[in-house]
């Protein structure tokens, strides 16, 4: 028995040892990859990062660093990529933000988003400041606290005191219910929606699944479409401003 | 054989426009010389009049040694063994000072009639001189079955207008060749194109018919000088004067396959004819008849590349070719509202027309004013060469030092098939002086300027140096941590809420034994009352009174002894919905009995008996109620 325990010590001694020089082996290619960038050589602080990414590991940081290694290498469709796989990590992050826009500037294709209805254009921007991690603390605790202010409430009428807290109680289920609908939003608009980037200079997209069907219009490379569905080796797309059409699934990288 | 010797190849040509000094002098030079100005110590040529004859036709077959000695040694035939020798060898000598520079040619010349149809080969002559064997040029001659037309003065013929007859003397002995430097080429690159005009007999003069437009392209004309240099080539065994008349540079500003439309030039040739008709050729010009003749280049397909896109840099604006870069200022000290001169050049061979100049970056308290910019096309040379330059004024505002940024040009070197970037040196600019505002008109000295932090360049923000790392795929709701806090939480929650309840159960059931006590409590206290009425005490009996109509309320109510007052009884009695009148009787009761218990007032046994009976009335009223 007690070897038993002494077995499962050294054993999660070792397995925590060897997390701990996983972190710091990442952290080290991290700033190679940094120094790498800062001399200019970037396509050197890309083979850095992509060694992180190799190893099964990612963060914001990781891959606005490489969307901005791409960016000076001049390849826009890689750091477009980079910059939107970023953006779910990070979405409400100032410098992504500004190099997003710098990039949009320089694209071929120019997309005009119609306006939509002010209160999802609210909506969305509120979305905008928290990431789903954010979103996923703030349902843990918003329940909590809802939960202790339930239990407070109960205990003090069963004390037979006055009735206290029962506007805390509505408020914290607020907030939980806020949160949690959030959070669905979030999930469903990020995960549960696939898109793509175009990656080659120019890509035609047709009407149908194949070749020999009407080629409705062109795009460039950097532009970032929603992915619909798929067929064989063809994807449905769809751009900001509503155009559908469809085309080869190696024209393009999933965000 | 009359017209044989009228396209005699001394080829000579004249500028319309030429004056009568220069013809006279070319004439002479170039009905003698031939072409003898070559680099080499010695040169050996062997031509013929015609490459195409008729079995019983006869040709001049020519040997020419050139060189700069005076004494050229002799050339040695070739065995003619496939013609018959009709006269030669027949010699001719020519020394010439030109420039102060000797030249000599020997000629020897062969009057040569074919044995048999066929292709037939004249292989090399060879003369030897200073011990080396020069090998003049292998000469293919076609003889043909029929005599050909030409050759044959047949009263018919005669009768031909003259125009058509001259232009089928003319036929092979003047052409035009399109000469292109390369068929395949990038966007931009320059393409020489030469035409040249081959020609055997005397050209008087020239014109070009019309220059078409060559879409697709940016032309670039070579000057040409106003004689073009005449040079000699042998083309199938002929000797043929060949002048550069056309040179341009061709830039091509699309990609995929162009056409260069061909150019049609008028030649004025002169043909020297020796008629049977005597009086024809009293008529006829002392030098032969002029004849006009429009030659025709041939279209030529050029297939033009992109750029590769492949390491293209972002500041590349489309220069092709090979270029260098100054930046330089006038001076590096000035004092403030000194003008500072900034000269960019570009300079080299390629698109220079097309070159945009990088635009420098001044700190923004030195004043910029707009450029002046000039162009200088070089078309003198081998290719297009050039330069472009802008001129900028800088005004400084503020003393200090200053750095102007390093400029960057990019350009694509087409040879090597890369882009090239080249960058210049900073420029440190050391600025004395007072600060002046630039709006130093009306208000005086004192108005300094305050002004905005002004955007002067714009780059993407630098990465970000810090992080933590994630399992690719890691989820926070998909976690374990997420799902176990969350149950978690609503375990303690429903442990909580079933503890309180058990509690709650736990003390309303005391409460409840206590208010269903509250009764016999009550009674058993009224009772004591009862037995105290005859006694002498009545503190005693009021006492037992109050203490039962308390307790009464006390334990019906549970409350603290403490919390035990008029007003709060009043308060707790009136919350239970009772009636009112029955609330004031127990309440005046109560404090009656509390008076009468300590005031010492004495009352009678009947007065106690009333009281009790009250008392008893109170409870029972009450009882209904709670």
């Amino acid at each position: 028995m007690k070897r038993i325990h002494l077995a499962g010590l050294i054993l999660s001694l070792l397995f925590g040892s060897m997390l701990f020089a996983q972190e710091q082996n990442l952290q080290q290619l991290f700033r190679e990859g940094n120094q790498y960038f800062q001399k200019g050589e970037y396509a050197k602080a890309i083979e850095s990062y992509q060694k992180i990414l190799d190893q099964g590991y990612e963060s914001g940081a990781l891959y606005y660093n490489m969307g901005n290694a791409y960016f000076k290498m001049n390849q826009l469709g890689k750091a477009r990529l980079f910059y939107e796989r970023a953006k779910r990590f990070m979405p409400d992050d100032e410098a992504l933000k500004e190099n997003l826009q710098l990039l949009k500037r320089r694209l071929v294709d120019k997309i005009a988003v119609p306006p939509k209805f002010f209160l999802t254009v609210w909506w969305e921007g509120f979305l905008g400041f928290f990431s789903i991690t954010l979103l996923s603390y703030l349902v843990v605790v918003a329940f909590w606290l809802f939960l202790l202010s339930w239990a407070f409430y109960l205990y003090m009428k069963k004390q037979k005191r006055k009735e206290k807290g029962k506007a805390f109680i509505v408020i914290t289920l607020f907030a939980f219910l806020l949160f949690g609908i959030m959070l669905f939003n979030k999930i469903q608009k990020t995960e549960h929606t696939e898109y793509g980037v175009i990656m080659k200079p120019s890509v035609t997209v047709y009407s149908e699944p194949r070749k020999e069907a009407t080629e409705i219009f062109v795009l460039h490379e950097g532009t970032k479409v929603q992915i619909l569905r798929r067929n064989l080796n063809w994807l449905e797309i769809k751009l900001a401003d509503g155009k559908t059409g469809w085309l080869l699934k190696e024209t393009l990288e999933k965000v | 054989m009359v017209t044989t010797m009228a396209t005699r190849m001394n080829g000579e040509l004249t500028m319309r426009t030429m004056r009568k000094k220069h013809l006279i002098g070319l004439i002479v030079f170039l009905l003698w010389a031939g072409a003898s100005l070559q680099a080499a110590d010695i040169n050996i040529r062997a031509y013929v009049n015609k490459n195409k004859v008729g079995i019983n036709e006869n040709f001049t077959y020519s040997i020419e040694v050139s060189g700069k000695s005076t004494s050229l040694p002799n050339p040695v035939a070739p065995p003619f063994d496939n013609f018959y020798v009709l006269s030669g060898p027949n010699t001719s000598t020519n020394i010439q000072w030109i420039n102060g520079r000797l030249s000599s040619s020997k000629v020897y010349s062969y009057y040569l009639q074919p044995k048999k149809k066929g292709k037939l080969v004249i292989p090399p002559a060879a003369v030897t001189y200073k011990g080396h064997t020069f090998k003049s040029n292998a000469i293919t001659i076609t003889v043909t079955d029929q005599v050909a037309p030409r050759t044959s003065v047949s009263p018919g013929a005669r009768k031909a207008p003259r125009q058509t007859k001259s232009k089928d003397i003319l036929g092979q002995s003047l052409y035009l060749k399109t000469i292109v430097s390369k068929r395949k080429a990038y966007l931009g690159e320059q393409i020489i194109v030469e035409y040249k005009l081959y020609f055997r007999v005397n050209v008087r003069g020239f014109d070009f018919k019309k220059l078409p437009s060559s879409p697709g392209f940016w032309v670039e004309e070579f000057q040409m000088p106003s004689q073009p240099a005449i040079e000699t080539e042998i083309v199938n065994g002929l000797n043929y004067n060949v002048a550069t008349i056309r040179k341009i540079a061709l830039f091509p500003a699309q990609t995929g396959e162009l056409i260069l439309q061909p150019i049609s030039v008028i030649v004025e040739a002169q043909v020297r004819r020796r008629s049977t008709n005597i009086f024809d050729s009293f008529f006829d010009d002392p030098f032969g008849s002029v004849v006009q003749k429009v030659v025709r280049s041939k279209p030529i397909k050029i297939e033009v590349m992109d750029l590769p896109q492949e390491g293209r840099p972002a500041d590349f604006s489309g220069a092709v070719g090979r270029y260098q870069m100054q930046v330089h200022v006038d001076k590096q000290t000035a004092k403030t509202n000194e003008a500072i001169s900034l000269r960019i050049k570009i300079s080299g061979q390629g698109n220079i027309k097309m070159v945009n100049l990088p635009d420098p970056v001044v700190p923004p308290d030195i004043e910029k004013y707009d450029p002046k910019i000039s162009t200088h096309v070089d078309n003198l040379g081998e290719t297009i060469r050039g330069s472009k330059t802008a001129e900028y004024i800088l005004i400084p505002r503020m003393p200090g030092d200053f750095e102007i940024k390093p400029l960057t040009f990019s350009y694509f070197d087409p040879k090597s098939k890369k882009y090239v970037t080249l960058s210049s040196k900073p420029i440190t600019l050391h600025i004395t002086g007072k600060p002046v505002s630039e709006m130093s008109g009306a208000g005086g000295g004192a108005n300094f300027d305050q002004r905005y932090v002004q955007l002067i360049g714009q780059d993407i923000r630098f990465i970000k140096e810090f992080t933590h790392f994630r399992r690719i795929g890691y989820r926070p709701y998909k976690s374990f941590a997420f799902w176990g806090l969350m149950g978690l939480g609503l375990v303690l929650f429903v442990l909580f809420v079933l503890f309180n309840d058990y509690q709650a159960r736990l003390s309303s059931d005391e409460r409840l034994l206590r208010s269903r006590k509250a009764g016999k409590i009550a009674a058993k206290q009224l009772s004591r009352a009862r037995a105290l009425l005859d006694d002498e005490k009545q503190e005693e009996f009021f006492k037992a009174v109050s203490n039962a109509l308390q307790g009464f309320v006390r334990d019906k109510l549970n409350l603290e002894l403490t919390d035990f007052s008029t007003p709060n009884v009043r308060k707790h009695l009136n919350e239970r919905n009772i009636d009112k009148e029955v609330v004031e009787e127990y309440i005046s009761v109560l404090e009656e009995a509390d008076f009468r218990q300590f005031a010492n007032i004495p009352a009678s046994k009947e007065e106690r008996q009333a009281f009790y009976e009250r008392a008893k009335k109170v409870l029972t009223s009450l009882e209904k109620w709670i």
